[in-house]
């Protein structure tokens, strides 16, 4: 009897090993469902996480049941804690990135800026009102005023400032503006130089309040 | 199984695609016990035009109404309003799947199957079902029959997957953020910089996200016993279209070689009409990536290289050196990926005038926002992934082991081993941690 090449041995057991790891790596997040040995900081996200659906009757409350099923086990699978814990860690560890991330922007001394909605576009000033959009806002605003007005109420429209122009300075440093003018700033002209409805800039208060709480 | 994962992505046409593998059942037992020709070439034409036509049906209708209503708009007349049809996930895949059944049990390359289980498992076996590769019924037929699960085999599986899932997960993904972001850029923001990054990212990103499903695909199908055709063979290293359409999406183009280009006198015809079929091939080929007259042209655009190629042209490219026939290649693949990821013809023509004709554009967004040390990293890495690397590197280490004394081999092997082991663990839990803790996940198939 021949005896098998040592390599093929050690293949073989190089194999065995393998699997007994994959399939052991892959049953850690259903045991971890049932016997809960990750005990790693929740990853502190501000949102409840989804509850556990309700089977409801017909295709339309089956197709709900899987989104529901979908969502509830992405926010509770096993490991999950663990999982998070690595990839921040090892996101910051291993690249030390402040971009790369789809709804944030890191800026210096760690500040987070919001980008969707076409935030880093609207403080660069890369999107702008045309003379018919500003038109329709003026028109838009007098005549909910004039509506509330006939019935005892004044109007004060408020646009809440982004903080890209409050705390500018923290911005990345590639965030830079292409020209004086914002959309927030053609408005406040606009209907200053247009209209008589009551709109509040709070821009440079919120600057000047810096100063007594920075943030 | 396989059906609750398609249910679990896309519920509401479950019952039609269950009846639809009924049919081919059925239709692939008329096509196999007919012994009269007209009525075999009847059941196989049967079965093709129903397959078609729910593609048809399915993918293309939205998209023909529209080019009428383009048509009917233009001659001053009204619309014709049809009702909005929601497209199947998966469905080019699951129709290849099916004429493949019928058109191999009407060449006799595999009989059809008595147990309605077998077509559906072949049809709906949920590693391939929504991204490829396209399977033969002539080649998973047998397996049906007969196949063997060995511990070697399995691991095998588990090494193809776990490379799989990383290459989608930890390379196509990050750079699918920044070929994403760019690619939406509206025209004054889109500058040479961002363009070009742009469109390495995406060359990147397809590659690395098809690759790494049909990695995951065949490395899936392993650990159940079946063997897939191999989808990728290094396709960026190719030296001319021709060799790129013999690397990428392997399955698709012998599909089409093996049940379109050859059926239509491939090229044993006269040279005019060989290019008219290779033009006619890679109109559909583009048309079967999705419905939209972006993907015509990018079938077309390699139809057109490829004709190029067989002409004295081509024979010159041959004679370049190395470096710049494969320079030529990926230039010409990137280009085309501009039409491919593009939406409408106005954001290609704005791509292509932003790679070749720098301006000065004050609203541009600067490159520094997309790149990142995170992105780098990920091109590095698939640069040098796109080259046969990793199964160079364990060729060299076994002719190492293979030129010590066999008692020796143990100093090399075990080390070697225990590497790999720790390898895949590490890249294994390295992708559930970015899949679980990152946000960016996106799935480029829902057209296909």
């Amino acid at each position: 009897m021949t005896r098998a090449p040592t390599s093929s041995i050690l293949r073989r057991r190089a194999n065995v090993c393998l699997i007994i790891v994959f399939l052991g790596l892959l049953w850690m997040p259903t045991l971890d469902t049932f016997l809960h040995f990750d005990h790693s900081d929740p990853p502190g996200e501000k949102r409840q996480p989804p509850e556990f659906p309700k089977i409801k009757p017909g295709l339309g409350g089956l197709k709900e049941f899987i989104a529901g099923l979908d969502a509830y086990f992405n926010d509770h699978f096993g490991c999950r804690k663990s999982l998070i814990r690595v990839y921040r860690t090892g996101r910051s560890r291993l690249f030390n990135d402040r971009k790369g991330y789809r709804s944030v922007v890191i800026g210096s001394d760690g500040w987070f800026y919001y980008t969707e909605d076409q935030m880093v576009e609207h403080y660069r000033g890369i999107l702008l009102f045309t003379p018919d959009q500003l038109h329709d806002w003026q028109t838009l605003l007098e005549h909910q005023r004039d509506w509330l007005g006939q019935r005892g109420i004044k109007f004060v429209f408020v646009v809440v400032p982004d903080k890209h122009s409050i705390y500018p300075e923290y911005l990345p440093s590639w965030m830079k503006k292409v020209g004086s003018e914002t959309k927030l700033s053609q408005f406040f002209a606009y209907m200053k130089a247009h209209s008589t409805v009551d709109v509040l800039d709070l821009r440079q208060t919120l600057k000047e309040a810096r100063q007594l709480a920075p943030t | 199984m396989s059906l609750v994962f398609y249910a679990w992505g896309q519920i509401d046409f479950i019952l039609l695609l269950l009846a639809s593998t009924l049919m081919n059942y059925g239709l692939g037992l008329w096509v196999d016990r007919s012994e009269n020709p007209a009525n075999r070439k009847l059941a196989v034409a049967v079965a093709v035009s129903i397959n078609i036509g729910l593609l048809a049906v399915f993918k293309y209708a939205d998209f023909v109404v529209s080019l009428l209503n383009s048509a009917l708009n233009l001659a001053g007349l009204a619309p014709v309003h049809a009702p909005h049809v929601p497209l199947p996930i998966g469905i080019s895949f699951f129709t290849f799947h099916a004429l493949s059944y019928v058109i191999d049990v009407y060449r006799r390359k595999w009989k059809a199957t008595t147990n309605p289980r077998d077509v559906a498992l072949y049809i709906f076996f949920f590693p391939q079902l929504i991204a490829g590769p396209i399977l033969r019924w002539s080649s998973i037929g047998p397996q049906l029959v007969q196949r063997t699960v060995s511990r070697d085999v399995f691991a095998d599986g588990i090494r193809r997957f776990v490379g799989g899932l990383a290459k989608k997960v930890l390379i196509a993904n990050t750079v699918a953020l920044p070929a994403d972001q760019i690619f939406s850029l509206p025209a004054n923001e889109l500058s040479t910089p961002d363009a070009w990054f742009g469109i390495l990212c995406y060359t990147l990103q397809i590659y690395f996200d098809f690759s790494g499903y049909s990695d995951m695909a065949v490395g899936m199908g392993k650990m159940f016993g079946f063997t897939f055709m191999e989808n990728f063979n290094f396709p960026y290293l190719a030296q001319s279209i021709r060799d790129f359409w013999r690397r990428w999406h392997i399955s698709l183009s012998t599909w089409f070689r093996d049940y379109l280009y050859f059926p239509l006198g491939g090229n044993r015809v006269s040279e005019g009409r060989t290019y008219l079929n290779l033009m006619v091939v890679f109109f559909l080929c583009g048309l079967w990536h999705g419905a939209n007259l972006t993907f015509v042209v990018w079938g077309l655009y390699h139809g057109f290289f490829l004709v190029l190629e067989r002409t004295r042209i081509g024979k010159m490219q041959e004679q370049l050196p190395r470096p710049f026939r494969h320079f030529y290649t990926i230039l010409a693949v990137m280009m085309g990926w501009v039409i491919f990821r593009a939406n409408t013809f106005g954001a290609a023509g704005n791509y292509f005038h932003a790679l070749f004709l720098p301006g000065h554009l004050p609203a541009a967004q600067p490159l520094a926002r997309y790149v990142t040390n995170e992105t780098l990293c990920a091109i590095a890495f698939g640069i040098l992934f796109s080259g046969p690397l990793w199964s160079w590197i364990k060729t060299r280490y076994a002719k190492l082991a293979q030129a010590l004394p066999a008692p020796d081999r143990p100093v090399v092997l075990v080390p070697a081993s225990v590497f790999e082991i720790l390898l895949i663990v590490i890249l294994l839990l390295a992708s559930s941690a970015w899949l679980a803790g990152g946000t960016y996940n996106p799935f480029i198939y829902f057209r296909f």
